[in-house]
């Protein structure tokens, strides 16, 4: 995802297991949005599907407090635009407390292997929200793209176009067409001589 | 094939609700709402802004002078104890299990800074901003926090440990803190902490005389930035008053009544009035008193003084008011000084004035105002002003939650005639706290909007046709033929040829589509109230009252508290529908309110206080011959025995109700924290009394026995929410066709119940079942225990039942678990490898069996037929958290039905069935039964933007969906509702069924008349050729 640009921050007080710490970050501008001030003030910042939820402050900073050690996930809930999913590890390493945040997509496993994401780390909008389909208007060069109209056209050229192709023709070339289309026309099946054929097993050739 | 298949639903699925932009406020309408307003106060910096808690608990800024909501915020499951503006914005107390102590910005209304405690708090909390403005000290819970404004960076913090004592107020006077609570001992007293204000230090902490509590009518705390604070109390039923100037143990003083305050009273009056604190921002503290002399209602404000070390009270401003009952609700005070009162005439009619304080009282304006009386809205309840002396904005709220504002303008008053305000705006707020709705079918406007006794042609010959399909297809002709004579007539008389012109115009064929009903409402203030489905607009609106017998119970809840609404009959060419509420009275007993679903007018021989509390109203389909209403029953449930009565009482419900009473099942206990879901059989139903009201003939009742039981206690676990399937649902098939075009036969049970259950002592744990109500038997269980149940969350569990299909969504995360069931941490394969928490919807489809053309049931289904059903289910991720869950509803069930869903602060969404099929085949090796026009199982599902129903519209709290079908198969009405309530017409498969909005009739007409035209044109120049061809 080259578009987005990461950076959350996160203050920690002295290690303990029991202790609860304050998750701080900020939504970013990126060309998505341009400006997170103009976010709506019911945009929620959520931890672990609700159980803990951040207000947006008008530089697009938002807190979370009291959160525990472990496994956490963060979301941005905003109707307009949709955000990246974070999935945050708070562990003790050396008597300290570590924050760890990847990317996560609902539905797919992830790995804490993977590198965590640099600090500080900011969230920026994957996308905007599109709600409104626009009508097509009225098109005459789609009206030609349709197969309808094309058939129609087509139809059109051989009516007018080939009587004049015929007025435009010299009376010797009229009567060569007239005669290969004589010759290509089919003659009509003589029913009963067909039959007589068949009953007798006299072939054309024989009768000849 | 199959890919044809698919990419049809894809397609399908992407663009079949989409919203074009000429499409946006017509098919759909939408109501953005606060809640009744609680309490409030002006901007202390802008004239026209008032900041507003209200019912709801949120948190909003209103424009007084158009009446719009600037900016709102919702606290969900936090408790707004306590705000006030300071100078860079407002300070909120808010929580339950932790305390938030936050700042807000006035302006946009995001989060300035916020601080929080990881402490419970209590019912109270109170802030003091220091005299300079850059400090505050606020108290919740136990804990007593000074902080800096500017940044919300705590100076000190103190846990005040005196047992069983919870603190509400705090006072800053020079450098001491007092901290007021109410002790809670054999005796229940205020108690005081006595802190440094350098340090947070306790000094001192000891109990005073005064048994009330802090927020007592009869308790007031007096205090200014310069001046020691005093505690004044009255005991209930005392005339006199007591003094206790903070911080001294024994300094208390009795002073008669009379003597606090110089105005001839009697006793009873004395005993009456109530006292609160006003800020004026003047040196010396002040006193509003209300009460009642010489027969009129009085307002007094009073100083308070220290003279020769003894408090004295000396009266500074004194005006006629209002009912004293109401209090300080009707009297409102701005940060500038302004004065506001209303004082009620009627229930409709008030008059309102409006002072300067700073002006010693001088009358800037009054105005006689009525509140709007079409909808029959409640009586004044609360007055709230902004402005300055110059002018401003008076808001008017009633009981039942419909806000009007009123300009107001300093001006010479004279005594002369009172001037009439007029509303500049009205808001009614009340359907952010409905209770219930149904949806109504309104007479056919082609008659008036009024129904007929006048039978048509074909009705007269042969009946209502009901019973003959012969019959219903002459109905449905006359019924056809009748609408072209309208619509011709409709037509012709807007050119002039007829002179009478249809009022209803406009409404016919949104009426012929079925999209013009009525959606009525309950809501907590005891208010029904109808509303159009196609715009919005309130049709009628009725209040339920309690008696007024107990005069001081009913002061405070002068409505029925209404819990559900059916709809007994509907609406037909001869009949209104009829609809019946279920509310509570004063004496917790039940009262049936039988209304006319189109006029709203309540009709008396239908309502009744049962004088008992029903625990549960059943829906029947037996209709009841002399009412033509659908006959309810009404369970009692008492500590031994179920029984049951029907309504309406009349001998021809019983009649109707014979044919069933064999076989009447029903189930108790499947309410939220049951333990034990209890099945009944119900007996025969016996006469019990004879009345002397003609419609109320006679009560009949009959005993229930219990037949099976569920315990969910001896498993920890409990009811979340249970739910059935509609009893008016209609399916259009039997069964699924599978890919090899053999078919799965649905097990289509009427009698079918999903119950979610969570764990007692876990915040996870779930267990989801069907269960069949007749026999008690569990058709389905699963157990979830990663599943998030914790009640106090807005994180809850939700489920649905429709035909044969289940689903139940909620927050499954892999990394807990019940730690009861010993599981263990859920783990990929990988070790490094781990599963998100995720939004989970479980989708279940049940099979007369698994075994494909196999059906068990024949004829009418029955419980004892089938053992257990075949189940299949899949889980999905959502990409939301989802707050509402509900289906589509189409006229005949033929249409793809679709799961709409109410996000939480994401776009509200509409997802096909198919999309969360149970049957998507997950591989190629895969052997269970699919359908070749699904998608391979994909968990995730994606949530197209263009589909949603709501566009970018901010939707929020919606806590229930309801649907209802339309004329056309295609099409379904939906309704949101919670805080916000939004009402769309939706069709899941696309408008098949009728002409697409961008479908040009006047290019059809053009291109007709085109054809028409050249076609005459032509005519000459054919006959020439033709007669040129005959020449040569």
């Amino acid at each position: 995802m080259p578009y987005l640009i990461f950076s959350l921050q996160f203050l920690f007080s002295s290690a303990d297991t029991s202790k609860l710490y304050k998750i701080r970050g900020k939504i970013i501008e990126n060309e998505v949005l341009s400006d997170p001030s103009t976010l709506s003030p019911e945009t929620r910042i959520i931890l672990n599907g609700g159980q803990k939820v951040g207000f947006l402050q008008a530089d697009g900073s938002f807190y979370i407090n009291n959160v525990g050690l472990g496994e956490h996930t963060l979301e941005v809930e905003n109707v307009e635009y949709t955000f990246p999913k974070l999935l945050l590890k708070i562990e003790i390493k050396d008597e300290k407390a570590v924050v760890s945040a990847w990317y996560y997509e609902p539905g797919y496993e992830y790995s804490l292997e993977a590198k965590s994401l640099p600090f500080p780390l900011k969230i920026s909008a994957l996308q905007k929200r599109i709600f409104i389909m626009e009508r097509e208007g009225f098109n005459i060069l789609g009206m030609f793209k349709n197969p309808y109209m094309l058939m129609v056209g087509v139809s059109m050229v051989i009516i007018f176009f080939v009587p004049k192709l015929q007025e435009s023709m010299t009376e010797e070339e009229i009567e060569v067409s007239n005669q290969m289309f004589a010759k290509t026309k089919p003659k009509p099946i003589d029913f009963s001589n067909t039959l007589a054929q068949m009953t007798s097993g006299a072939t054309k050739k024989q009768k000849k | 094939m199959i890919k044809i298949n698919l990419l049809i639903i894809l397609v399908l699925s992407f663009t079949a609700n989409a919203i074009y932009k000429d499409q946006i406020g017509k098919i759909e309408w939408s109501k953005h709402l606060i809640g009744k307003s609680k309490t409030s106060f002006d901007n202390k910096y802008a004239n026209d802004v008032l900041f507003s808690i209200t019912d709801n608990n949120v948190l909003a800024a209103i424009n007084t002078t158009q009446g719009n909501t600037i900016w709102r915020q919702t606290f969900d499951q936090e408790k707004i104890l306590s705000f006030k503006q300071i100078s860079n914005g407002l300070f909120t107390i808010s929580g339950k299990s932790s305390q938030q102590y936050r700042v807000w910005d006035p302006t946009s209304g995001k989060l300035v800074w916020e601080h929080v405690v990881d402490q419970p708090t209590t019912s109270n909390g109170d802030i003091f901003i220091e005299e300079d403005q850059t400090k505050a000290v606020v108290t919740a819970g136990n804990s007593v926090i000074r902080f800096n404004l500017a940044d919300g960076s705590v100076v000190w913090k103190v846990d005040l440990k005196t047992k069983s004592t919870t603190y509400g107020k705090v006072i800053v006077y020079k450098n001491d803190i007092y901290v007021l609570g109410i002790q809670k001992k054999a005796v229940k007293k205020i108690f005081v902490a006595r802190l440094s204000l350098s340090d947070g230090s306790v000094k001192r902490e000891y109990a005073t005389s005064s048994k009330n509590k802090l927020n007592s009518k009869n308790t007031v705390i007096l205090h200014t930035h310069t001046h020691n604070p005093y505690l004044v109390w009255r005991e209930e039923g005392d005339i006199i008053w007591s003094v206790h100037k903070l911080g001294f143990q024994t300094t208390e003083f009795d002073i008669f009544h009379p003597k606090l305050l110089d105005v001839p009273m009697v006793p009873l009056d004395m005993i009456e009035s109530s006292i609160f604190h006003i800020d004026l921002g003047t040196k010396n503290p002040m006193m509003g008193f209300t009460y009642q002399a010489e027969g009129k209602n009085k307002f007094l404000i009073a100083k308070l003084e220290e003279k020769r070390g003894e408090p004295t009270f000396t009266n500074h401003l004194s005006f006629s008011y209002t009912e004293k009952a109401h209090g300080k609700k009707r009297l409102f005070i701005n940060q500038n000084g302004i004065l506001a009162t209303i004082n009620v005439r009627s229930n409709n009619k008030a008059k309102f004035d409006v002072y300067d304080l700073l002006q010693n009282g001088k009358m800037l304006d009054s105005g006689s105002i009525s509140i709007p009386q079409e909808h029959e809205y409640g009586i004044p309840e609360s007055i709230s002003v902004t402005g300055n002396s110059q002018n401003g904005v008076v808001s008017i709220q009633t009981n039942d939650g419909l806000t009007c504002a009123f300009n107001y303008q300093a001006q010479e008053l004279k005594n002369t005639e009172l001037k009439v305000a007029h509303p500049i705006w009205c808001k009614d707020q009340s359907l952010a706290s409905s209770t219930d709705s149904v949806f109504v079918n309104i007479p056919d406007p082609n008659s008036n909007g009024k129904v007929t006794d006048k039978k048509t042609i074909v009705e007269e010959l042969y009946g209502d046709g009901n019973n003959n399909l012969v019959m219903s297809y002459l109905l449905r002709v006359y019924k056809h033929a009748e609408d072209l004579t309208g619509y011709i007539r409709n037509n012709l008389s807007l050119l002039g040829l007829f002179n009478k012109v249809h009022p209803h115009t406009t409404d016919s064929t949104l009426y012929n589509f079925g999209f013009k009903k009525y959606v009525v409402f309950t809501t907590n203030y005891g208010k029904v109230a109808a509303y159009d489905t196609v715009t919005g607009e309130s049709v009628w609106q009725r209040q339920l009252l309690n008696k007024k017998t107990d005069k001081s119970n009913f002061k405070r809840n002068p409505w029925l508290q209404i819990n559900r609404i059916f709809n007994t009959r509907q609406t037909t060419r001869h009949s209104e529908a009829v609809i019946v509420v279920e509310g509570t009275n004063l004496g917790k007993n039940t009262v049936l309110t039988t209304l006319n679903g189109v006029t709203g007018e309540i009709i008396s021989d239908y309502t009744l206080d049962l004088e008992y509390p029903a625990c549960k109203i059943l829906e029947t389909n037996a209709v009841d011959s002399s009412s033509n209403q659908k006959v309810l029953i009404i369970l009692r449930c008492d500590k031994d025995k179920v029984s049951a009565e029907i309504w309406p009482r009349t001998s021809t419900s019983i009649n109707a109700i014979s044919e069933l009473e064999n076989n009447i099942y029903f189930v108790t206990g499947e309410t939220p924290k049951s333990t034990k879901i209890t099945g009944y059989k119900m007996g025969l139903f016996k006469k019990l009394s004879s009345n002397q009201n003609e419609l109320k003939e006679s009560i009949y009742v009959s005993d229930s026995v219990a037949v099976w039981e569920l315990d969910f206690g001896k498993d920890k676990y409990e009811v979340i929410s249970s739910h059935f399937a509609s009893p008016n649902q209609k399916m259009a098939s039997i069964g699924r066709i599978l890919s090899d075009r053999n078919v799965l036969y649905k097990y289509l049970n009427p009698n079918a119940m999903l119950v979610l259950a969570g764990s007692q002592d876990s915040s996870y744990g779930l267990r989801a079942l069907v269960v069949d109500t007749i026999t008690g038997k569990v058709l389905h269980m699963a157990d979830h225990p990663h599943a998030f149940v914790d009640k106090t969350s807005s994180t809850k569990p939700l489920g649905l039942l429709k035909e044969n299909w289940a689903g139940y969504y909620f927050w499954n995360n892999p990394s807990k678990t019940n730690e009861n069931d010993g599981l263990e941490q859920e783990k990929g394969q990988d070790s490094n490898k781990n599963t998100p928490s995720t939004y989970t919807l479980v989708s279940l489809e049940m099979f007369e069996s698994g075994v494909p053309n196999e059906k068990e049931s024949s004829g009418t289904f029955s419980s004892y037929n089938i053992q257990r059903p075949h189940i299949s289910s899949k889980s999905y991720v959502l990409p939301y958290a989802v707050t509402a869950m509900g289906a589509s509803t189409t006229h005949n069930g033929i249409a793809v039905q679709s799961l709409a869903l109410a996000f939480r602060n994401q776009p509200l969404a509409l997802i096909p069935l198919t999309e969360i099929d149970s049957l998507r085949p997950v591989g190629y090796g895969d052997k269970t039964p699919t359908s070749d026009y699904l998608m391979p199982y994909k968990p995730l599902v994606i949530i197209d933007s263009l589909a949603s129903p709501s566009y970018n519209l901010s939707i929020s709290g919606v806590s229930e969906i309801r649907s209802t079908s339309t004329n056309l198969e295609s099409t379904s009405l939906v309704l949101f509702y919670g805080l916000d309530v939004f009402c769309t017409r939706l069709s899941p498969s696309g408008s098949f069924d009728v002409l697409s909005v961008s479908f040009s009739k006047l290019n059809l007409v053009a291109t007709i008349v085109t054809l028409v035209v050249a076609s005459i044109v032509t005519v000459p120049f054919v006959r020439r050729r033709v007669l040129g061809d005959l020449w040569e």
